[in-house]
């Protein structure tokens, strides 16, 4: 059986960054500012989460004047389930934290 | 007078290679650079940077080579066009190897420890060939006349120490400092619990500690006493370890010191592995501190071992007259 392996924060990052619009199609420099990653550790992020098939790709279709086409990235329905399944325990521990402080709140 | 790293005999016959070195590799880069601006001749010097970079990377990562390329013609101002040059060179020049399935990365790991083995070995060579070079222009060239058996074993036993000690010393960092760099990626996290076979005693964070402590009791122990300046009491083994004839080599001492350096060596990748495994999985570097503790404990006498070979050695390598 395979143990499921936590993503370092770097990637989970991309990979929330990636599914907040889980249908858009996203650049990399888009990906850098929005997770204030550089270039030098988002490539092999995305290379990694591509090879395993957590992400697909695809170029720009609408060519700007002068400018090469974009590579595109994208969740694939293996990253939606990935990243369902790091947020669950964030959200289930959200959930505890509310039930906890729930009692003290109303007692005040 | 002795200055340490500034004598002038260190700077002149260690330094001006060095940095001759370096000077022709950072030429030889900036031809190529130059020779790609001939058929490159719109880009500026990012995007010439981060396309001579490209242009190395393997037929596999073409395409991310391309992408970053079309990313980088999208930036406009100049800084964050270098920003994204240089890190995309980084990426270029040191891409993450192709994907790997679940089934196939047992099987790559082999490889991949070769591979590690290979790099330390090469890398730690190429610190310790000017070394050599000065030992044989400044010493062993004077007095090829006079050179014996005894001499030539001294000098394998030296550069072999040296070497064997850099390489362990690379062979600890390498690993972890490649995971730091990675940031623990997920993709980069091979499964090693999988299966009943990986379920050993070396997976254990605890056993390998203590199977590595006992690997590396006999080097440890050596190199303690030599440093100390106490001579082992050797009892019936005297007579074997220690040659009456001065100029002969004493063989089975120098292959004794070897085989318990090497056990150390095997020490040292047994106990940082649950460390690069865990640091893999997202894992922090003091996740396990008794195993921590020991590589630290090995890579300081690694490094004891080559700074000591180094000092002492070093007169002799630039022809000092009885540097003995």
């Amino acid at each position: 059986m395979n143990r499921s392996r936590t993503p370092s924060m770097q990637t989970t990052a991309v990979l929330l960054a990636l599914a907040e619009d889980a249908t858009a199609w996203r650049y990399g420099y888009e990906l850098c500012q929005q997770t204030g990653l550089k270039a030098g550790s988002m490539y092999p992020i995305l290379m990694r989460l591509t090879d395993r098939g957590l992400l697909e790709t695809s170029w720009e279709s609408d060519l700007p004047v002068g400018r090469p086409p974009r590579h595109l990235y994208r969740l694939t329905d293996a990253g939606l389930e990935l990243v369902s399944e790091l947020t669950a325990p964030q959200a289930q521990a959200a959930k505890a934290k509310r039930a906890r402080l729930r009692p003290q709140t109303e007692g005040a | 007078m002795n200055n340490g790293l500034l004598d002038p005999a260190i700077v002149s016959f260690v330094f001006t290679p060095l940095v001759g070195t370096v000077a022709l590799l950072l030429f030889l880069w900036w031809k190529r650079i130059k020779n790609n601006r001939a058929t490159l001749p719109t880009l500026d010097t990012p995007g010439l940077l981060l396309a001579s970079a490209v242009r190395r990377m393997p037929a596999e990562r073409s395409d991310w080579g391309a992408a970053m390329l079309a990313e980088l013609a999208h930036l406009q101002h100049p800084s964050t066009r270098w920003q994204f040059a240089l890190g995309g060179t980084r990426v270029a020049l040191f891409p993450p190897r192709q994907g790997e399935s679940v089934q196939t990365i047992m099987n790559n790991k082999t490889k991949s420890l070769i591979t590690t083995f290979r790099s330390s070995a090469l890398i730690s060579f190429l610190i310790v060939l000017p070394f050599m070079l000065l030992a044989f222009m400044f010493d062993i060239v004077k007095r090829l006349n006079t050179f014996s058996l005894r001499n030539a074993l001294d000098f394998i036993v030296v550069f072999g120490f040296l070497w064997l000690g850099l390489a362990a010393i690379i062979l600890i960092l390498m690993p972890i400092v490649r995971n730091i760099r990675a940031g623990g990626n997920v993709a980069a996290n091979p499964v090693l619990t999988q299966g009943n076979a990986m379920k050993t005693i070396l997976t254990n964070p605890t056993s390998a500690a203590i199977i590595s402590f006992i690997l590396a009791l006999p080097f440890v122990t050596i190199l303690s006493l030599l440093m100390l300046g106490i001579e082992p009491p050797l009892g019936p083994l005297e007579p074997l370890l220690k040659n009456p004839d001065p100029d002969q080599p004493e063989v089975l001492g120098s292959l004794i010191v070897l085989g318990a350096f090497l056990l150390a060596v095997l020490a040292c990748i047994i106990v940082r592995a649950p460390i690069v495994r865990t640091m893999r999985a997202g894992g922090s570097l003091l996740s396990h501190p008794m195993n921590l503790m020991l590589a630290v404990v090995l890579l300081s006498f690694f490094t004891m071992l080559v700074v000591g070979l180094i000092v002492d050695q070093f007169p002799c390598w630039i022809g000092v007259p009885n540097c003995d």
